[in-house]
């Protein structure tokens, strides 16, 4: 395991992300509610350039169980992950895909250390 | 039906009950005049043989009427359709408990008040003339979509009927909104309350789909027109969050064949992928709710130029999603043997299911 510097952790703000490249590999850092985090730029879809993709929010939806009405929120915003390829959207906190427990995101640690966003590889 | 075939049939399902889902009531005119006589006027009058032509009672799509040799059953013998089924369907294909539906085509009439008046005079019919006849006899009652409150009404009205397992919808019609519409959540709250099944079946009046409508000939119509309807119908429904919203409620699909399903399996889960945020309700794959929910009948059965093929079909699909039908007394019927070809080549309980136990799961059969 190999460790990197990859920026200083306060050039990222909340709901930022970046995409570097350490040992030849694109690996997508994130900061998302003051977590920092780190996974390869590759969907597990079709192997699109996941990481690049824009961070936003999502819908999650409430059944009335008394009316059968679905109530549709937008929810976790600057949180969600969506592929550029196809949409697939993937929680950037938790690396999970939101449409199937089939597939997540490739994560690697992150950390800050003296003040350095470090990733290990 | 040629009486030495019979034995024959009747020897091959011996070992196996054989419930058929799909067994059309015609809507030949003395069943319309009975239906008649059980409406109110002004309506009476428009739905009454005697009254009104045929080319006005009901608007037509202006199909090619029946080549040679492919009279339906019902033009060509002449008795009463009790006898036919008995004499056809039980005695002839083997068929243990056929389940009963009126193709009424209420949904093609574009008044609602007709059409809501007409269901209901067709449910009494099929309830008064037919399932009070034969206690193995079961029955789909009619449903309109055009006026989900009063559809939900008449559902209540018949939901102790024993014989009354679940709900026809005719679909695929002008005046349907899509199958999922939650306007019909009233009608699927009433089906849940009722223990009743509902059922979609292609629609031969397809005004809905103007680009198949408008195709050449039958040939190309008939290859398209079947599964349209209910591939219509179970992505709305899924996509409309329906089986989260009514847990208790399974969904059979009719006469749309089951060859397309696993392509709609696959290209649901890929639409899913992309779309996911439309559809935030659904807790599962798009395959999983058709597994999970849903029934096909498996008439007309797809027909490979190498048999085999459908095994694999098949297989994809699952025998435990699959339900007998034959369409009787349609000249595109299926011979239970149609699709028993493929049945043994599974299991001897997976063929039972399909061919019976599927059957009784869906549309919870006390036999």
């Amino acid at each position: 395991m190999s460790d990197h510097v990859v920026c200083g952790a306060d050039e990222l703000d909340d709901g930022d992300h970046l995409v570097v490249e350490l040992e030849g590999r694109e690996i997508g850092v994130f900061r998302v509610e003051g977590e920092y985090l780190a996974y390869t730029n590759w969907c597990a879809h079709q192997g699109g350039p996941v990481c690049e993709g824009s961070l936003a929010g999502t819908t999650e939806a409430t059944l009335d169980p008394e009316t059968r009405d679905y109530d549709l929120d937008w929810v976790k915003e600057d949180r969600v992950l969506r592929c550029p390829w196809h949409a697939w959207e993937f929680d950037a906190l938790t690396g999970d895909c939101l449409h199937s427990d089939q597939y997540r995101l490739v994560e690697h640690e992150a950390r800050v250390e003296d003040g350095d966003l470090v990733v290990s590889l | 039906m040629a009486t030495e075939t019979t034995n024959e049939t009747q020897a091959e399902f011996a070992d196996v009950e054989v419930v058929d889902c799909d067994v059309h009531v015609s809507y030949a005119e003395n069943v319309q005049r009975q239906v008649a006589q059980r409406m109110d006027e002004p309506w009476a009058g428009y739905a009454d043989p005697e009254e009104t032509p045929a080319r006005y009672r009901k608007p037509s799509p202006g199909l090619p009427k029946p080549l040679g040799g492919r009279k339906s059953f019902h033009v060509g013998r002449g008795l009463p359709h009790r006898q036919m089924v008995q004499e056809d369907l039980v005695e002839g294909l083997g068929v243990d408990y056929p389940i009963l539906n009126v193709i009424g085509l209420v949904d093609t009439l574009f008044k609602t008040d007709r059409a809501i008046e007409e269901m209901r005079g067709i449910n009494d019919v099929l309830v008064e003339e037919f399932l009070d006849h034969d206690d193995d006899y079961r029955g789909l009652m009619t449903l309109s979509l055009q006026d989900p409150v009063r559809t939900a009404e008449e559902i209540d009205r018949l939901g102790d009927e024993d014989q009354i397992v679940g709900g026809f919808v005719y679909y695929g019609t002008n005046y349907q909104k899509p199958a999922g519409d939650p306007s019909h959540d009233v009608i699927f709250q009433a089906l849940e309350d009722n223990d009743l099944t509902p059922a979609f079946h292609t629609s031969n009046y397809i005004q809905k789909a103007t680009h198949l409508r408008d195709l050449e000939n039958l040939f190309a119509w008939h290859s398209l027109a079947l599964g349209w309807a209910v591939q219509e119908a179970t992505v709305s429904l899924i996509s409309q969050g329906v089986p989260e919203k009514f847990p208790d409620l399974d969904f059979v699909m009719m006469e749309g064949g089951v060859g397309w399903l696993p392509f709609l399996m696959g290209r649901m889960n890929r639409e899913y992928g992309q779309w996911r945020q439309e559809v935030p309700y659904l807790e599962k794959s798009p395959e999983q709710y058709i597994r999970d929910r849903f029934y096909f009948s498996t008439q007309p059965v797809e027909e490979f130029d190498d048999p085999t093929h459908m095994k694999q079909v098949l297989d994809i699909i699952g025998t435990e999603s699959l339900l007998f039908a034959t369409d009787y007394p349609h000249y595109d019927f299926d011979d239970p043997s149609a699709i028993d070809r493929f049945l043994r080549q599974f299991s001897g309980d997976d063929r039972r299911q399909v061919l019976s136990g599927n059957a009784k799961e869906a549309f919870g059969l006390s036999v």
